[in-house]
Parts: structure tokens; sequence; C-alpha cells
């Protein structure tokens, strides 16, 4: 009975180190992963570089989780300038100031990004490298006395050749008001620029603010290969004013908030629960009662 | 039955007898199905829900169907201790204990399981703290729990005359099983005042389990039938739950008896009149789900309404075909057509048909989740039907999670049969009559009860 005991728990521990190591085997096949890095410029100042990490699934693309990504001064990586992991969805953004910013400008006035996720238990290696130059975006918003609202938005880019900021001519600019997830767009999808790198667009009067009618306006270079993207905001009071009175999560209703349920259900419910609770703790104290007759050799 | 001429046979027959070879090796088969799946809960808790192939579309997997699975199964607690007990239905007094047993390793799954799928565990407070009473999830949490407390009360309560027995009678086990017997026991002396709380507490917990099954199951079918989507936005959905439930629970018990009968050799306590009968329950019990069945897809079918038409093709004619046939065929129609027979109600026989039931079952919990989610009433997805980049298959993550789930809870009956009596030994003594034991008076105290 010893010898098959033994034999059991042999088995058992070889089974169980063959199955574990299976397990995290087939776990650990590497993934060649992908990065992807953008330049977004806000005009208040607040400039980042946007890293996503991804791999391809089938016809699918995954985020990469759990990867850390070194953003580098040099195409040598010599020049380490910060490493930050990324998130659930394989992303990860580095702010500069624009101090920091000029450490990666070149003598062109061309920034030069270079980024690489470092390998791990489960990717391998990836690189990439992101060159861009700066371009500005301004804005004005007018109302005539006829209460036509318009918006002229004048973008300038730097010339290399010149080593100046000149209008920027042809250039497609997105218009819109944000919105939750996306921007509700004003004129063309892409508006493009005039030879001076403006665009002029008359603004509707119907868009719904918040409560005292403010609107942020966007106008932005979305992706160019050159100058990467580049966003003005500014909170206008061009809106019609959004009031709340008919808000049906203020009140008791199925799609109410928590504190706001029917009262019926938080009646017939609570009722139901004190019942049947109620009934189960005095059945546990009728154990205890058993316990107390049991000890008391009754 | 034959007869048993003393209580001291019944106990050498019932009483928890040390596992063989077979049953070793079944529970280290268990226990090693169990840590690879928590190895693989582990990658997920690292890397998340996306080791899984859920995704925005197909949100709910097989963790979701397997939950259903498991509350289903679970129901057979309330059919043979409360519906069959309080119907007086004597022949299911050696069942009662092995659907408590199902009834308590299903619900605490069902439980784990949706623990499992909401990928970050450590927010299940969340659900108490911040949920919303409007919602059916609240509901269920409600309920899983109640039932979960109910069946351990209505297992361990029933159990004290037994543990008492075993406390006093098996004296050839390790200290800490003799003193776990005495602990459990609660100090259990037989007398007539201990057993009249026992008998009205476990009556009383009869009839409360009764709508609380139903509560359970039938809140369960609102996750669905309270989404507007097609094959779930029915009316149909909680009967037909309940209705599956007790088919599958039925199986299960019958599956599980005939294991203990031939591993036990318990022949003489689930007997062939038993399985006889639990055969025609099954039949009985199938014959009800059929007709819900039909309802559920008879009126959409005939009707093809725009948004129900794409995915009852899926099932009767598309990609999801040959699960739905082969659920009603091999799941549904040729057990109770075995069934029919009297042959086909002998225990080999009804095993078998009963596994199949089982099986089929699980697939039909599959079908009636991850189907639904390929079509929903999108205005993009009816121009242009699903996404071809959109496919549901689970990934290894998933099949060793939900295999764990399914081995854990057999790993817990497992458990159970191997230190507890899973035949009530008071109850088939008082029904049989039995001569009062010497050492242990209980037997004649409930007699006269």
């Amino acid at each position: 009975m010893r010898t098959m005991k033994t034999f059991i728990t042999k088995l058992m521990l070889v089974a169980v180190s063959a199955l574990v190591a299976g397990n995290i085997a087939c776990a650990q096949e590497k993934i060649a992963p992908k990065l992807r890095l953008s330049y977004i410029k806000h005009m208040d100042g607040a400039q980042e570089i946007k890293a996503r990490a991804y791999s391809k699934k089938g016809k699918e693309f995954e985020p990469c989780m759990g990867v850390t990504i070194g953003f580098y001064k040099d195409a040598d990586e010599e020049q380490l300038y910060k490493k930050q992991e990324v998130d659930h969805m394989g992303e990860t953004t580095v702010l500069l100031s624009d101090a920091d910013a000029n450490a990666f400008k070149d003598s062109t006035g061309q920034y030069h990004f270079y980024a690489k996720i470092e390998k791990n238990i489960k990717y391998k290696s990836a690189e990439a490298d992101l060159a861009v130059m700066n371009a500005t975006i301004s804005a004005e918003f007018k109302q005539e006395n006829d209460s036509t609202k318009v918006l002229k938005a004048t973008l300038m880019v730097y010339d290399a050749a010149t080593k100046k900021m000149i209008p920027g001519a042809s250039m497609p600019l997105k218009c819109g008001v944000k919105r939750a997830l996306c921007l509700l767009p004003v004129g063309k999808d892409l508006n493009n620029t005039n030879e001076l790198g403006q665009i002029e667009l008359s603004f509707p009067n119907d868009i719904p603010g918040d409560k005292d009618g403010n609107l942020i306006v966007v106008v932005k270079l979305d992706e160019d290969d050159n100058y990467g993207t580049v966003q003005y905001e500014k909170s206008v009071k061009w809106g019609v004013p959004l009031l709340h009175s008919d808000n049906p999560l203020a009140s008791r209703s199925l799609i109410g908030s928590r504190n706001n349920a029917p009262w019926f259900m938080v009646v017939v419910i609570s009722s139901i629960l004190i019942a049947i609770w109620g009934y189960l703790c005095y059945i546990v104290s009728g154990l205890y009662k058993i316990s107390k007759l049991g000890h008391s050799g009754t | 039955m034959n007869t048993l001429t003393s209580i001291n046979e019944l106990t050498q027959d019932l009483q928890p007898r040390k596992f063989g070879l077979r049953g070793q090796l079944w529970t280290t088969l268990l226990v090693l199905i169990v840590l690879n799946g928590l190895v693989s809960y582990y990658f997920q808790l690292r890397d998340g829900l996306s080791v899984t192939a859920m995704s925005n579309y197909v949100s709910w997997g097989i963790y979701i169907s397997n939950f259903v699975f498991f509350v289903a199964i679970s129901l057979v607690g309330s059919l043979i201790s409360a519906i069959l007990k309080l119907s007086n239905a004597k022949w299911s007094i050696p069942l009662t204990r092995i659907a408590e047993i199902i009834a308590v390793a299903n619900i605490m799954f069902a439980g784990l399981i949706i623990i499992v799928d909401m990928g970050r565990p450590d927010r299940i407070l969340n659900l108490f703290i911040y949920g919303r009473i409007q919602s059916p999830i609240v509901w269920d949490v409600l309920v899983v729990s109640t039932y979960l407390a109910i069946s351990i009360l209505l297992l361990y309560i029933p159990l004290l005359p037994d543990l008492a027995l075993l406390r006093d009678k098996m004296k050839d086990i390790p200290k800490w099983q003799h003193q776990l017997y005495k602990i459990l026991s609660l100090g259990w002396t037989g007398s007539e005042a201990q057993y009249k709380i026992l008998h009205k507490s476990v009556n009383g917990l009869a009839i409360v389990i009764i709508p609380v099954a139903l509560g359970i199951h039938t809140v369960t079918s609102w996750l669905f039938a309270s989404t507007l989507r097609g094959g779930w936005n029915s009316t149909n959905f909680g009967p037909y739950f309940v209705a599956g439930a007790f088919v599958v629970g039925a199986a299960g018990v019958i599956s599980l008896m005939y294991i203990a009968r031939r591993y036990y050799k318990l022949e003489r306590y689930l007997t062939d009149d038993i399985f006889d009968k639990m055969g025609k329950l099954l039949v009985m019990l199938s014959l009800v789900y059929t007709y819900f069945t039909i309802n559920e897809y008879l009126t959409p079918a005939f009707k093809m309404m725009e948004g129900e038409r794409s995915l009852i093709q899926d099932l009767f004619v598309g990609g999801f075909a040959p699960m739905f046939w082969g659920v009603q065929i091999f799941g549904v129609l040729i057990p109770v057509l075995v069934m029919l027979f009297k042959k086909g109600r002998k225990p080999l026989p009804l095993f078998i048909v009963a596994n199949m039931v089982i099986v089929g079952a699980w697939f039909k919990r599959y079908l009636i989740v991850i189907p639904t989610l390929f079509h929903p009433y999108l205005p993009a997805i009816k121009q242009n039907g699903v996404p071809s980049a959109i496919h549901y298959f689970p990934t290894w993550n998933e099949w060793s999670i939900t295999i764990a789930s399914l081995a854990g809870s057999m790993l817990v009956i497992t458990i159970l049969f191997r230190y507890l009596p899973f035949i009530s030994m008071w109850e088939i003594a008082e029904e049989q009559h039995l001569e009062p034991d010497p050492i242990n008076p209980m037997v004649e105290k409930s007699k006269n009860l």
C-alpha cells in the first residue's frame, strides 16, 4: 500500500510539473510586436510623444500589455530620455516641455524621436523613429452684428530653408467641437488652408453647449507626415445653453442612479431579502440550540 | 430496497470509505486539472481578459455559458430535496444528499466562475458598494449567495445525526477526521428536542428553497432576457431556463448515483427501481423542456423578424447548426427515446443517456450565450453583416480555466463523498424501522417523532 502511495505521489509530482511547465511554455511563445510613434503638439504648451505597441493576431491587432518602451535622443540608443510601461491599450505617452523638446532637435530644426520596445518574457524587441518639424495654429472668433459667427484659423509651419515660420498653404485642417468620444465636425471634414495658411468657417448657431453655452472648439492639423498633430483648443461661449430639468437620471427610475432606484423595487427586494435571510438566521439559531442541547446532555 | 436488519449493517454499508487506487487516481487527475486552471488564471490576472477570445462583440464567452451550466445543475438540490420530499416521494430519500452535494459544489463554482469572468476580481466588492438594485446582475449576486447559503444548510443540517454516528462508530480513522466529525456533529445526542429542531428546520428550508431555486435560474435568464438582443429578447426565458435546469440536474444525480452504486456496491440502496423512477422523471422533465424549446424557436422562426432572422438561420442552417442539431438530437431526442423503454431505464443505459444529456446541456448553454452576440441590433451589422474579423473560439486559457472549474466542482463532490455519508443513514433507518442501536439510540428516538 505504501509503495502504491509513493507511486501516486511521484506520479502526481511529475504530472504537475509537466502540466505547469507546458502551460508556461505555451504562454511564453514570444510574439513579434510592432511599435508606432506619434507626435502631438497642444497649442497651450504641452507636447507629447505617444507610443503604441501592438501585435497582429490573425487579422486583428492586439495591444502588447506589460511591455516597457525606452525613448531615446539618438538612433544608436545611447542617450536614453525616459522609460515607461504601456497601459492596457498598449500605449504610453511622454510629456515634453519646450526645453525637453529642444534636446531632440537637430541643426535643421527637425525633431527626431527614437523608441524601442524592451524585450520581455512575452514579446520580442521592436523599434520605431519619427521626425517632425514645428508648426503652430492660432484662431480668431468673430461674431458679426447679424449674429453670424465666424471662425478664422491660421496655420504656420517651420521652413527648414529659411529657418523661419511661414504660412502653411494648402494643408488640411480639421475643425470641430469637442464631445465625449470624438469631434463634432464644423465645416467640411477637412478644410484646406489658403496661401496665407488660413481657413474661415461660418460657425453654426445651434450646437448644444454646457449649462452656460460654452463649447470647446478644436482646430487641428491631424497626423501630418512632416509636422505630426498640432491641436488648438479654446472654450467659447457660442453654444446653446443646455438645461437639465428633464434629466431622467435625476428622478427615481429603472435607469436612475443607485440612489434613485424606484421605491417599489427597494421595498420589494429589501423585504424578500430580510424575510429569507431572517429565516436563515433563525435556522442557524436552531443549530446553536442543537449544540447547546447536546452539550448539556439533555 | 432489500431489508436491513440493524443500524450496524447500515453503518457498515454507508460510512465513508478510503479511496482505492481508482479513487486516488481520479482525485489526482482532478487536482492536476485544477492546478493547470490556476496557472492559466494567473496568466489571466497578469495580462487581463486579453488572454481570452472575448472582444467588444463577443463580450460573454464560455465563462458565462459555464456559469449558466453550473447554476442549472445546482437546481437539482431543490428538485430532490424539496419538491420530491414535500410530495412525499419516499423512494427519493437515498438521493437527497447526493442532490444537495451536487447543488453545493456547483453553486460554489457558479460564483467563482463569475469572478473569473470579471477580469478584475479585486473590484468584486464594488458590486456591493456601488451596485444598483435596478440591475439584474445585482439580483443575481443576491440570489446566488442566498441559494448557496440555503443549500449548505440543507446539506449540513440533515447530516448531523450521521456525523454523530460517524463520531461514535468510526474508530480507525485519523484523529483530525474524528475531531472534524466531533465538531461538525455539534454534540448531537439524538434527543427528541434535537430531532424536533432538525425536522422543523429541514422542512422549513425545503419550502424556502423552492422559490429561491426558481428565482436563481429565472434571474440568471433575466440577465439575458432583459437585454434587447435577438435570441434573448424572450418572455419564455425564465421558465425555459428552469425547465432546462431540472433536466440537467436530474441527469447529474443519475450519473452520480450510478458511479456511487457501482464503486461502493450500493445496489440495495440505489436500486434498479430508483433508476427506473429517475428515468421516468427525466423523460417527463425532458418533454417539458422540449415544449419550451419549441416555443422558444418556433415563433421567431415563423415570423423571421429582422434581427432575429440572421440568428435563427445561423442556428438552424449556418455555422452553429451542427452544434444546435447535435444538442437537440443527442442531448434530448435520443435520451428521451431510450428512456421511454424500461430497458433504457436500467442503470447502465440510463447512466449513458444521462451523460449525453449533461454534455448536451453544456453545449446548449454555449448556444444560448455565444451565437446571439454575433447578431447585435447595430445598423452597420444589419447592412453589412458581422465583420469577417469578428469570431469567437475560446483560447487555451479559457478552456483550461473552464475545464478546471468543472473539475473543481467534481473535486468538491469527490471530497464530500470521501468524508461524508452520501446517503442519509438516519433517514434510511427511520424509513426501514431498524432496530435501535444500543450505542447510538438516535433511530429509536427519531421514530417517535
